[in-house]
């Protein structure tokens, strides 16, 4: 037991601990980006992923003798400008979809792939009746 | 080149980016007048664009050496920003400015609403400014921000029309633009962590194949074919692409999907370099394959007319992954693929110009009720029929001396002996027909008998920006050597 747990703590140097984590965050954003539907957390699934790629930068900028490097550490900073203003974008985008369809769920599909259909810029037909397929538990009704 | 040249050109770089910039935050601060200043705004990045190529060019024959590298501030690499500029991204900066510059004339004419008129010109130009800042770039974390730039301002412009259908369009086109940005970023830290250093130059003398390397051409690769809409990552495009106003859709299908091949491009022959083996350039043109059958059939079954273009761009794009393995045998053929992303560039802009056109005459985009507007606009079919003709590669337009060049290159793979060979010629040839085919169905309309009528009037811009367009496209066959010619001046290339 005790063995293992020293295995652990060995592998846990912030050399390895960093880019395994920020790998293992990087995969679970990706995961939940996939699966949901509801944009909030498929936003947030995003966010996840970019705080994976800055935690294997930050692992990066540890590595090695002497104080970290800096450079790295103003590229998170920079990342993170980045990523929440893309994040205040798309909860922006998010609002106003739920406004206009009810739902904060992507309209399913391309709307134009049969001769049939109403043409795209009609949108409107679809804030009365939300889109054609619910989305599943993730979003309940309001 | 004389001494006088040699100052200028760094500083008609920097002036380039500055400029660009300078007009899209003036845009911003001053809504009211956004569309003057934007068009007085385009001609001048269109003249710096135009000025910068001849000094450019005037400084020709020492293409052996670097690039044209600028380092801004003064800081040199590995701490500063590296701007470079060489004939690849000199090329794809002229094609930027043309089809920039016939966006917004257009855009003066189908952009008239008081209040979208000044939310359309601010993020265009942005867009436009992102597009050179992301050409003109030579750092890796760099390149990183000029795609979000891009991809953030492309992403409010298909939002533009506030419908529930292109709000939707708009989101699934961001959580695609960000995931791919995110997976490019990773790569770069990747790199960064192997090598510290960001600047492509340096990272290009210091990689080998080790693993990081494959990780990192893996992460940035799969982002940015996802960002390109490259098969079998394209589902986004469609419906992104479809639903956002003409111009808006002109300028995605036509520069911003080419940017992040630009990108692809840019890091195969430089930094990922090494990594390339045939396995590797056979699967990559067999995808090429897939996206050209695929894109086509989706092209021949779409309802829309809009559709059918958006659709068109997914099966061209396969014709730039075909080009992967003819560029492991024959590395001069990279020269091809990038005159072929040109002329398409220029012919998918004024097919979705003209498409836009018809549109806003008829009230809609449905093929099937759209025959009396075709049969009544006959200039706009006849751009859309021109365009059509160079994406189809037919004698004497741009389209066919690239597609000549390519098929060329790939009877040369067929010579050397690769099995593959026979595949990628006959997908070569095969997506023409199949193009052939779906353009037909565009303008077949307009040629049957029936009721003809030119539908709600539109600018004068809306009916003559399509077909100059068109017309530049179909004869860039003409520019084809010169073309080649700048693009030969890139250090570091085969």
């Amino acid at each position: 037991m005790s063995g293992l747990a020293e295995t652990v703590v060995h592998a846990l140097t912030p050399g390895l601990l960093y880019p395994t984590g920020g790998a293992t965050l990087f995969a679970l954003g990706l995961y939940g980006l996939i699966r949901r539907h509801h944009l909030v957390l498929r936003i947030l699934a995003l966010n996840i992923m970019g705080s994976g790629v800055f935690m294997v930068l930050l692992g990066v900028a540890a590595r090695g003798e002497g104080p970290p490097d800096p450079v790295a550490q103003a590229l998170t900073l920079t990342g993170i400008v980045v990523a929440v203003s893309a994040t205040a974008f798309a909860l922006g985008l998010v609002v106003h979809l739920t406004r206009l369809t009810g739902h904060a769920v992507m309209l399913p599909g391309p709307p134009d792939d049969d001769a049939a259909m109403a043409d795209t810029s009609r949108g409107e037909h679809h804030a009365d009746g939300g889109p054609d397929a619910p989305p599943s538990d993730e979003d309940p009704p309001s | 080149m004389t001494p006088a040249d040699a100052e200028l050109l760094p500083a008609g770089i920097a002036g380039l980016v500055g400029l660009s910039l300078a007009v899209a935050v003036l845009a911003t601060a001053w809504t009211r007048q956004a569309h003057r200043i934007g068009l007085l705004g385009a001609l001048a990045v269109t003249a710096w664009v135009l000025g910068l190529s001849a000094l450019f060019l005037n400084a020709g024959p020492d293409s052996e050496t670097a690039a044209t590298r600028v380092a801004l501030g003064g800081w040199d690499a590995p701490l500063g920003l590296m701007l470079q500029l060489d004939g690849l991204s000199m090329t794809l900066l002229v094609l930027t400015a043309v089809v920039g510059l016939a966006t917004s004339l257009y855009s003066l004419g189908y952009v008239h609403d008081r209040i979208e008129r000044r939310q359309f010109w601010p993020l265009w130009l942005w867009l436009w400014a992102g597009l050179n800042m992301l050409l003109l770039s030579g750092d890796a974390f760099n390149l990183y921000i000029t795609l979000e730039v891009v991809s953030l301002s492309a992403v409010a412009l298909v939002a533009l029309t506030g419908t529930a259908a292109a709000v939707s369009g708009a989101m699934r086109y961001l959580l695609v633009n960000i995931l791919g940005s995110l997976s490019f970023l990773m790569g770069v830290v990747l790199l960064f962590g192997e090598h510290g250093v960001l600047d492509l130059v340096l990272l290009e003398a210091r990689t080998e194949a080790g693993p990081a390397e494959r990780m990192a051409a893996v992460l940035m690769t799969a982002g940015l074919m996802l960002k390109a809409a490259l098969f079998p990552l394209h589902v986004w495009l469609a419906p992104a692409h479809g639903s956002a106003p003409a111009p808006v859709s002109a300028v995605l299908s036509g520069l911003v999907v080419t940017g992040s091949f630009y990108l692809i491009l840019r890091l195969w022959m430089g930094v990922f370099a090494p990594l390339a083996t045939p396995t590797f350039g056979i699967l990559v043109g067999l995808l090429g394959v897939g996206a050209l059958v695929w894109g086509s059939l989706q092209a021949l079954r779409a309802g829309r007319l809009k559709s059918i273009v958006a659709y068109s761009t997914v099966a061209q794009f396969g014709y730039l992954l075909v080009a992967f393995p003819l560029m492991l045998v024959d590395p001069d053929a990279w020269r091809v693929v990038v005159f072929f992303a040109v002329v398409h560039a220029l012919a998918k802009a004024s097919v979705f110009l003209a498409a836009g056109t018809l549109q806003h005459a008829a009230g809609h985009d449905r093929l099937a009720d759209l025959g009396d507007v075709l049969r009544g606009r006959p200039r706009t079919v006849f751009a859309l029929g021109l365009a059509g003709v160079s994406l189809m590669g037919l004698p004497f337009t741009g389209g066919f001396i690239a597609k000549y060049l390519l098929l060329e290159a790939g009877l040369g793979t067929v010579l050397a002996g690769s099995v593959f060979g026979v595949l990628w010629v006959l997908a070569i040839a095969g997506g023409g027909l199949l193009a052939a085919a779906y353009v037909l169905r565009m303008v077949a309309p307009s040629f049957q008998r029936g009721r003809a009528d030119a539908g709600e009037a539109s600018s004068p811009w809306m009916d003559w920006v399509p077909l100059g367009l068109a017309t530049v496209a179909a004869l860039a066959g003409l520019a084809g050597t010169l073309t080649l010619n700048t693009l030969a001046l890139t250090p570091g290339a085969p």
